[in-house]
């Protein structure tokens, strides 16, 4: 860890001027982890913008060479909800002591439900409200929130460990029910943004059908606070279903569950959910739910019985289960370091685990998540493929003992994550790399690095050539945001360039296309 | 485009500021004149391009694909807005994607405007021409390129008509969901830039959310892949910026899209009333109940007669106030449940009767009859204004009350056809456009219907787009704050504003149209000049 600067930082100057406009800003941390951690905590959407707005006026101030380095950008703004997707940011950060030009936009204070319309089915609340609560609101008037996304997360020492609807929707963290009602971006209706240019900006609305203008928001759907920040959004929402059954059958195979579960899929059987994972039991478990009207849910489900084997749980105990295959995602989350490595297989997901919480500034074990995207008929050679190079990297290094990595795998939809320790000071090497990335190409499915050390995440998710949607990203991010205020850091620490793998890995970091239609030629 | 703070901090574009770009279209709308973009470099319409420029678009696409005849150019003139028209100097029809990005190339350097269009069947004025510009068409790119039945997925060329692509999967029991009433005629690229929907998007989603993937000509002459099969999540939503933008951020020439596969049963129920607030009310039941029928439309008198006396002859019943056309999908038990609950919310609202389709063929003529409903109106009139409004489901008795008011007081005859299920209307209007002073009252009537929408938390368009129609009333919904991020985003795609230059985004300032049009103002429009 670097030695604390002598002079006064820039975010800490930051924080003064906005403490003089009536923004609260708070340090954490400490000098011997090489400076304070800066966050503001507006009260309301015109707070945020008012910050960015401030943030342009102090840009300007500080143009300078003398004031700033010019290799360094004058400030960064990183807004966040519950906190819990922090630890890319965290890592980057801390490589290079970038802290104290960085300034957390916490949107604790940002909570409320502005308007729930049960006859409509549509929901708008602040972006800070955790999703938790909003679906308590919704569930006392019939309706489900979708995505069903976890409710909590690790956290790296700010922030209240409880997923917010910003986090939910800036992260665009699908959740299984992806199978049955889409991904994220098909449930929000409309939002309000603090833009980079420091207004407040709406588009969309508050209807389930509704094409007026441009839809600007969906940008920040999935943009990870890296073009702005969502004040406010307004969600559609589901009826709850009458019933619920999962089907379970478990020590199965890899390859046998899956084969299975893309058995279901042809069959146009209506599933809500699906699951494959091993962070359950022993060996591999297929979970499938159904929901629905009751007399179609009793039906489906013996068809499933017959069909699969297993056991069956109904109603209140399904459900319970069904929260339970959602967490399992925790076992995934980028913080989730230390858990992942120990190879536990059940956990609860409450941030009060002292061992779950990470040093904001380091992280002495590394996991490697990898997430894996393709089109569900090739998802049970894409998973056999990526889990005998995670096996043989095990062996390579750990040659005493095999250790499965961990996965996870929503089969209707074909999303994958494998999870495995990687031990410090172990380098995959970068032919490891691309074998599998070339492995993977070779069967048409998309990989990306979730979470683990900055430079193999970076080796992963750079290894792939760049989008052709570069093209209209770097225009993007230089039209609303030319100041590079929400800019992706890259490992360096400054904002990466546009276009650069880097600048994508730090954004979505997980998913870069191996497109082989790319090259269409002009 | 000039910035410059604001007293309280923010920046503000002056997004009014800027030299004369093109001139308008002509029409009763009155939006002649400027559009007030800052587009200086633009050529003057009226000079037509240059000689050089038409030699080269001829020997990229042949005389198959290039359109310089005046009266053939006449009859891209309008979109199915026909009170907005413009002459194109050129019309082009590019054969696949490579001929596209060529010609958009060519026009760009050229900075020539360029409207996209795909069957001209958009009601917002989307694909009129500009005055001396280019209209880019996908009439030649009409192949479906491949359906992938096990994965259901499916890459066509963006000119493939919608029901063309329904019967290319039918036989492997698969569908495309979105079906708007003009699916006959209406490209998936045009549903594409418009988010279009349809009666069954109640329970499906409208266009948007069946995009997986597209093959892009931005505004340069670049092709650009969107997303793909098992790839749509990859780095920010664009996709989903540019379904619903209208033309104005790149030509679609392929669009890879979700099938899904036929469902088990479908039933098709024609509810009676005698009263069309009943038949509201019934509806905002049915949503508050979470039923999930496919499709809930409803269809008031004058549409059933005018229907009724046309070819289409669906078997709707004359002497009814109003009927309820629900059709329910799903497994056999699912469907059988959600019929039950559906007769039984409309017995308890007073329904005359609930007739079920006794086979397909009952079904198809039920529907046929919903979708040829506009057409029929014909036979009333010899113009009909098509409103599009959407509201909150819990208001559609209240927006329905007012349009019928509003209707009467003006001596105007208005019939209902709307997506209830998802609370968008279409008051239309019958009119004969020779008569100005009823043309007049028309155009009042409809601004007024859109604003007590937005009064009660609707917006201003739920299918058809905003387009020339409802520019300025943009405005209503959205502050110059809301419209200047819009623009900024539209701008970094096209900068230099050749693609659809003057739609959507209002001329003037906000602050300069806030103002309500109290009721019995003249409106600011002009009245059409009848065509000699």
């Amino acid at each position: 860890m670097s030695a604390p600067h002598a002079t006064l930082g820039i975010a800490a100057e930051f924080a003064a001027r906005l403490r003089a406009v009536d923004i609260d800003v708070v340090a954490t941390g400490d000098e011997s982890n090489g400076g304070a951690i800066w966050r503001a905590l507006p009260q309301d959407g015109h707070a945020v913008a008012r910050i960015v707005a401030e943030a342009h006026c102090f840009q300007d101030e500080h143009a300078s060479p003398e004031a700033v380095p010019a290799s360094h950008p004058a400030l960064r703004l990183v807004p966040f909800g519950g906190g819990t997707r922090l630890a890319r940011v965290r890592a980057d950060l801390a490589r290079e002591d970038t802290f104290d030009r960085v300034l957390f936009v916490d949107l604790a204070l940002l909570t409320g439900v502005i308007e729930y319309e049960p006859g409509d089915g549509t929901l708008t609340a602040r972006a800070g409200t955790p999703w938790e609560e909003l679906a308590e609101v919704v569930a006392a008037g019939g309706h489900d929130l979708t995505p069903d996304a976890t409710r909590r997360g690790a956290t790296l020492g700010i922030g209240s460990g409880r997923s917010t609807l910003g986090g939910v929707l800036g992260s665009s963290a699908s959740g299984p029910d992806r199978l049955s009602r889409g991904p994220v971006r098909h449930h929000v209706l409309g939002a309000e943004v603090a833009t980079a240019s420091g207004t407040l900006a709406r588009s969309g609305g508050r209807l389930v059908k509704n094409v007026t203008g441009f839809d600007v928001f969906r940008l920040h759907i999935g943009a990870r606070g890296t073009l702005g920040v969502l004040t406010e959004a307004s969600l559609r929402l589901m009826p709850r279903a009458e019933a619920d059954a999962i089907v379970v059958v478990d020590g199965l195979e890899l390859e046998g569950a899956l084969v299975r579960a893309e058995a279901l899929r042809r069959s146009g059987l209506t599933l809500r959910a699906s699951w494959v994972t091993n962070v359950m039991r022993e060996g591999f478990t297929l979970a499938v739910h159904t929901s629905g009207r009751a007399r179609q849910v009793e039906r489906d489900t013996r068809a499933l019985v017959a069909t699969l084997g297993g056991r069956r749980l109904d109603g209140d105990d399904a459900r319970s289960l069904a929260r339970q295959l959602r967490d399992t995602q925790v076992a995934f989350a980028p913080d989730d370091n230390r858990l992942a490595a120990s190879g536990a297989a059940t956990h609860d997901a409450g941030p009060a685990s002292a061992h779950k919480r990470a040093n904001l500034l380091g992280a002495d074990s590394h996991c490697l998540v990898l997430r894996l995207r393709c089109v569900p008929s090739v998802a049970a050679d894409v998973a056999t493929a990526a889990r005998a190079w995670c096996v043989e990297r095990q062996a390579h290094v750990l040659s005493s003992q095999r250790i499965e990595p961990h996965f996870l795998a929503w089969p209707g939809v074909a999303e994958m994550r494998f999870a495995l320790p990687i031990p410090l000071g172990d380098a995959v090497t970068e032919a490891a790399v691309s074998a599998l990335t070339e492995r993977m190409r070779a069967v048409g499915a998309t990989l990306g690095a979730e979470s683990g050390p900055p430079t193999l995440r970076a080796t992963f998710n750079g290894a792939a050539p760049a989008c052709q949607t570069l093209l209209w990203e770097n225009a993007l991010r230089a039209g609303l945001d030319p100041r590079g205020l929400f800019a992706p850091l890259s490992a360096s620490g400054a904002p990466a360039p546009p276009g650069t793998p880097a600048a994508l890995e730090a954004t979505h970091g997980s998913v870069l296309g191996t497109n082989p239609r790319s090259a269409v030629k002009p | 485009m000039r910035q410059r703070a604001s007293p309280d901090g923010a920046t503000a574009c002056d997004r009014s500021e800027g030299r004369w770009g093109v001139s308008g279209t002509t029409g009763a709308l009155g939006r002649s004149g400027p559009f007030g973009d800052d587009w200086s470099h633009y050529p003057s319409p009226r000079m037509p391009l240059a000689p050089e420029l038409l030699r080269r678009l001829r020997d990229l696409l042949g005389d198959a694909g290039l359109i310089t005849d005046v009266g053939r150019r006449l009859s891209y003139e309008s979109d199915g807005l026909s009170l907005e028209r413009g002459l194109a100097e050129v019309v082009l029809l590019p054969a696949d994607t490579r001929e596209a990005a060529a010609a958009m190339a060519l026009l760009y350097e050229a900075r020539v405007n360029v409207v996209p269009r795909g069957a001209g069947t958009g009601l917002s004025g989307g694909a009129t021409p500009i005055d001396g510009g280019a209209v880019i068409g996908t009439a030649r790119m009409r192949k479906v390129l491949h359906v992938d039945t096990i994965d259901r997925w499916a890459r066509v060329q963006a000119g493939v008509v919608n029901v063309d692509l329904t019967r290319a999967c039918a036989g492997d029991g698969l569908f495309y969901a979105p079906d708007p009433s003009s699916q006959q005629a209406c490209t998936i690229g045009g549903n594409v830039a418009n988010n279009s929907g349809g009666p069954h998007c109640f329970r499906y989603g409208s266009t948007g959310r069946h995009v997986l993937g597209l093959t892009v000509v931005t505004a340069t002459g670049e092709v650009l892949e969107l997303g793909g099969p098992g790839r749509e999540d990859e780095g920010l939503d664009l996709i989903g910026l540019f379904v619903g933008s209208e033309g104005m951020l790149g030509l679609a020439t392929e669009v890879v899209v979700r099938l899904l596969p036929a469902p088990e049963r479908v039933e098709t129920l024609l509810a009676l009333f005698d009263d069309l607030d009943a038949c509201c009310d019934a509806v905002s039941e049915m949503i508050a109940a979470r039923l999930e029928p496919s499709a809930i439309e409803i269809l008031d008198k004058l549409t059933i007669q005018a229907v009724e006396a046309s070819v289409l002859r669906a078997g709707y019943p004359e002497d009814a106030e109003a009927v309820l056309l629900i059709d329910v999908d799903g497994g056999n038990e699912e469907v059988a449940a959600t019929v039950e609950d559906i007769l039984a919310i409309c017995m308890r609202r007073g329904a005359l009767e609930v007739r079920r389709a006794a086979d397909a063929g009952e079904r198809k003529k039920l529907w046929a009859g919903r979708k040829g409903a506009f057409g029929a109106m014909g036979r009333i009139a010899p113009d009909l204004y098509v409103a599009d409004v959407v509201a909150p489901r819990t208001k559609l008795r209240q927006i329905v009350t007012y349009a019928t008011e509003v209707a009467r007081e003006r001596g105007l005859k208005l019939s209902n056809v709307f997506h209830a299920g998802d609370g968008n209307l279409h008051p239309n209007i019958s009119y004969d456009r020779r008569n100005t002073d009823e043309v007049r009252r028309v155009l009042e009537a409809g601004d007024l219907i859109m604003q007590r929408c937005v009064d009660l938390g609707g917006a201003l368009t739920g299918e058809h787009g905003v387009g020339l129609e409802k520019r300025e009333q943009m405005c209503m919904v959205y502050s110059d704050v809301d419209l200047d991020e819009m623009t900024r985003a539209r701008r970094a795609l096209d900068s230099a504003g050749i693609l659809n230059p003057g739609k959507l985004i209002p001329t003037r300032g906000c602050r300069e149209v806030r103002t309500r049009r109290p009721h019995g103002h003249a409106p600011a429009v002009q009245p059409l000049e009848v065509p000699r």
